[in-house]
């Protein structure tokens, strides 16, 4: 006997079937892991830090710009299959709390997060081996991965909020990237830990994999937002009458 | 409270930006019964059904389903027992058939043994490794109705069910409807615009006019209602009365009329025959007729569309 | 006329343009951050570093911002199951038409915003000496038709497919390419490298005494060629989008 949780969750992936969205988690992070170390390997003589260096290369514009865009295009695909063809109605009788429902979607915006990371770190790695780096794999990386991925379940809670509340599934897409490029300022500020889009290169320490990070700030912020808008989506789950089309 | 019925709303309404969409609706649906909710479009059928899903909140007002209150607290374990198709069918249109049944069968929780089932009774078994982008309108509805057939509901709800098929299909879909309180035991509310749908489908009725409910009942009394009378028009009714009595036909009296059954032309002769040898004047012999639609128009108001 | 008005009528309410001015205002706010507190020598150059710097904005932005605009003005008719009710009204040739020049408005649009926008920052910051109008306006007329030649292909995917995540992405992916080939200062013939092949101020940094170095381009006959390119992109686009446009079915 499944709990409401687990058939949440199967049917969602059932729902995935037949739609390779995954791609795009695939190929963004080849073209910046590509770009980045043929950045590295034609500027070698001025970065000098060889892993760290290239790290740099591969995770600045992938952090700031792209993986929060990415993230937001994967939730508002979630939350399209209901959005069209009259789904929120066999949705929203389904005998299942709206809870386990919401977090069957938000289970698999996560899961492909931790998959995209994964990958962004495993061609860091053949990409350094590559190029020639023979030194060992910086053990820091972990860290970086870690609380990367606990920074990109916030905006994993902030876009399927936003997708959820907003029928289009281009706006919010829009909004993710505005929100990353905004918190290449906000960080330069010294502001990143509060805000959700900093999160996730902040903990990836991307282009500055030196920063010292206030773990416990990091995790408590970016559990705080995760709390927040899970708690906004269930409630419009809840009280908002949600029509089909 | 009854618990013969499966549905109950009490002084059910909902407004929407001031307007009065579902206006103290009091619906009874016995159990066992397909319910036809008949109405114009736009009179508040879809809504109601909606709140009794829960998919739109009462502004004022309760309902029962099963004897238990619709809140939030019993939604789950309600929904649990009910199927449902409301507006257009739900789907995935890039899945296929059976994987769209997979989705509901999994979080309905029931057998997969049911998706054969349903996919036999509606006759989508060929179908169903087709995408559902692939399909006809009409095999759509029918999906539709087997995702809400998944699990045998105890009731299900179908709202316009028959809407963009063809005459073919409707056919189907309403010998479908109609053979599934005796096969399943499946109670069934299917909603209308069109009167004689529910005439050959629904044993009770519900007529909703500008979210009022206008008429409910069994469809029998509904028919009564349209039968077809002789009005007679005489100087003595009293005298006209005890002849028709030792007739052995009851008559009613209204207004100055006597109304009497359909009878047939001979009689009628005859009658009129009796009547004048007795002396009293005849003015009047008319046949009165009231048809379903007549009646189903006069509650619903002409001016709405059918 | 009508089928652009029958346009402007379906977006009504769909706050498309609150949207693409959010956008514009987070690349407004980028410019203004990236040029805060001008040196002496940065005020010289003042002019001719706004027209080497809006193209490299516009290479990571726009393909992104389009790919918005472009799935929202094309999502509606996949949303309402329209094109069968709407090819009985006008040819899908006119829909298709009045999509582009709907979307192509909104672009101009934001062009002009952003010129004006570099001409207020400019003479916000006192930068020395007065703008070169012609170039301002040749950059503004290459920006305008790199922007339609990728909201055409956006338009295109965004029509062709149902699935709205395989336009978006690509638009992504074109936002990455265009960071890319920032980096690799270098003309290029796809449609994502326009805004920097078409870039008509270039920077000279010299490593050894750091100095920064504006000037205007000379064209060599290649990189005229990847200019053209644009012109060849939008073209066509636009042919490929008519056509699958008059053939796509429901």
């Amino acid at each position: 006997m499944k709990t409401s949780y687990g058939k949440a969750v199967h049917a969602e992936r059932l729902k995935l079937r037949r739609s390779p969205v995954w791609l795009a988690f695939i190929a963004l992070p080849m073209i910046s892991a590509f770009f980045g170390t043929f950045n590295y390997l034609n500027n070698i003589e001025l970065l000098k830090s060889e892993w760290l260096s290239l790290w740099t290369q591969h995770s600045l514009f992938l952090c700031y710009f792209f993986m929060p865009s990415l993230i937001g295009t994967y939730c508002s695909y979630l939350w399209r299959l209901e959005h069209t063809r009259h789904n929120w109605n066999s949705f929203l009788t389904s005998p299942i709390p709206l809870s386990a429902l919401y977090f069957g979607k938000l289970t698999h915006a996560v899961w492909m997060t931790v998959l995209g990371n994964l990958w962004i770190f495993f061609l860091y790695y053949i990409c350094g081996r590559l190029s020639g780096l023979n030194s060992p794999f910086p053990k820091e990386a972990v860290s970086w991965f870690l609380f990367g991925t606990v920074g990109a379940v916030a905006i994993c809670s902030v876009q399927l909020f936003l997708s959820l509340i907003i029928r289009s599934f281009a706006i919010p897409i829009g909004i993710a990237m505005a929100g990353g490029i905004f918190g290449l300022l906000v960080t330069n500020k010294g502001m990143g830990l509060r805000y959700p889009y900093s999160l996730y290169s902040m903990g990836m320490r991307a282009n500055n994999p030196n920063l010292a990070l206030d773990a416990s700030a990091h995790l408590v912020n970016s559990l705080t937002y995760v709390f927040i808008f899970t708690a906004l989506s269930i409630l419009w789950l809840r009280k908002h009458e949600i029509s089909a089309n | 409270m009854s618990t013969q019925n499966l549905i109950e709303t009490h002084n059910l309404t909902k407004v929407y930006s001031k307007v009065r969409c579902v206006d103290s609706v009091n619906m009874q649906v016995p159990s066992g019964t397909i319910y036809g909710f008949l109405g114009p479009n736009g009179a508040g059928k879809s809504t109601t059904l909606k709140m009794i899903l829960g998919l739109a909140k009462p502004t004022a007002g309760n309902i029962t389903l099963f004897g238990t209150p619709v809140n939030e607290k019993n939604r789950i374990k309600l929904l649990k027992q009910t199927g449902s198709l409301i507006e257009s069918p739900s789907y995935y249109g890039h899945l296929t058939g059976e994987e769209n049944l997979q989705i509901i069968q999994t979080l309905k929780g029931c057998s997969e043994k049911d998706i054969d089932k349903v996919l036999k009774i509606v006759r989508l078994e060929e179908a169903r490794k087709k995408l559902v982008n692939h399909y006809s309108l009409g095999m759509k509805q029918r999906l539709g109705l087997a995702a809400a057939l998944l699990g045998f509901p105890k009731l299900l709800i179908l709202d316009e069910p028959t809407n963009g098929l063809d005459p073919a299909g409707i056919q189907e879909m309403r010998e479908l409807i109609c053979s599934l309180p005796s096969e399943y035991g499946i109670t069934v509310v299917v909603s209308s615009h069109l009167l004689s749908e529910i005439d050959q489908m629904a044993d009770h009725v519900g007529i909703i006019r500008k979210g009022e409910l206008v008429y409910q009942n069994t469809l029998e009394s509904l028919h009564s209602h349209a039968k077809q009378q002789i009005a007679l028009r005489v100087s003595h009714t009293a005298i006209a009365l005890d002849l028709l009595r030792q007739d052995g036909i009851t008559a009613t009296q209204e207004d100055d009329y006597l109304l009497l059954p359909l009878v047939d032309d001979n009689y009628v002769a005859n009658l009129c025959r009796q009547l004048v040898s007795q002396n009293i004047s005849l003015y009047r012999v008319e046949k009165r007729e009231k048809s379903l639609e007549d009646i189903f128009l006069s509650l619903t108001g002409k001016e709405s569309s059918l | 006329m009508i089928t652009l008005q029958m346009e402007y009528r379906k977006i009504k309410r769909k706050k498309i343009g609150l949207t693409m001015c959010a956008m514009m205002s987070i690349q407004f706010a980028w410019l203004l951050w990236a040029s805060k507190n001008p040196s002496e020598k940065e005020l010289l150059q003042g002019w001719l570093y706004n027209l080497h710097t809006q193209p490299l904005l516009c290479a990571i932005m726009m393909p992104t911002v389009i790919s918005v605009l472009a799935s929202r003005l094309a999502d509606i008719e996949h949303k309402g199951n329209t094109y069968k009710q709407l090819k009985t009204l006008r040819t899908a040739g006119a829909l298709y038409h009045a999509k582009v020049l709907c979307g192509f408005l909104f672009i101009l649009a934001m062009t002009v915003a952003d010129y004006l926008f570099l001409l207020a920052l400019g003479y916000g910051h006192g930068y020395v000496g007065n703008p070169d109008l012609k170039a301002y306006l040749l950059s503004f007329v290459l920006q305008t038709a790199c922007c339609l030649s990728l909201y055409l292909l956006q338009l295109d995917l965004s029509l062709l497919f149902f699935n709205q995540m395989i336009p978006l992405v690509v638009g992504l992916c074109g936002s990455m390419l265009g960071v890319i080939l920032m980096y690799l200062k270098t003309y290029s013939f796809l449609p994502w490298g326009g805004f920097l092949s078409s870039a008509i101020v270039m920077m000279d940094w010299n490593p050894a005494t750091r100095i920064v170095t504006y000037y205007y381009r000379d064209f060599s006959s290649v990189e005229l060629f990847a200019l053209c390119m644009i012109a060849v992109w939008i073209v066509l686009f636009y042919t490929a989008g008519r056509i699958l446009f008059t053939r796509k079915e429901g």
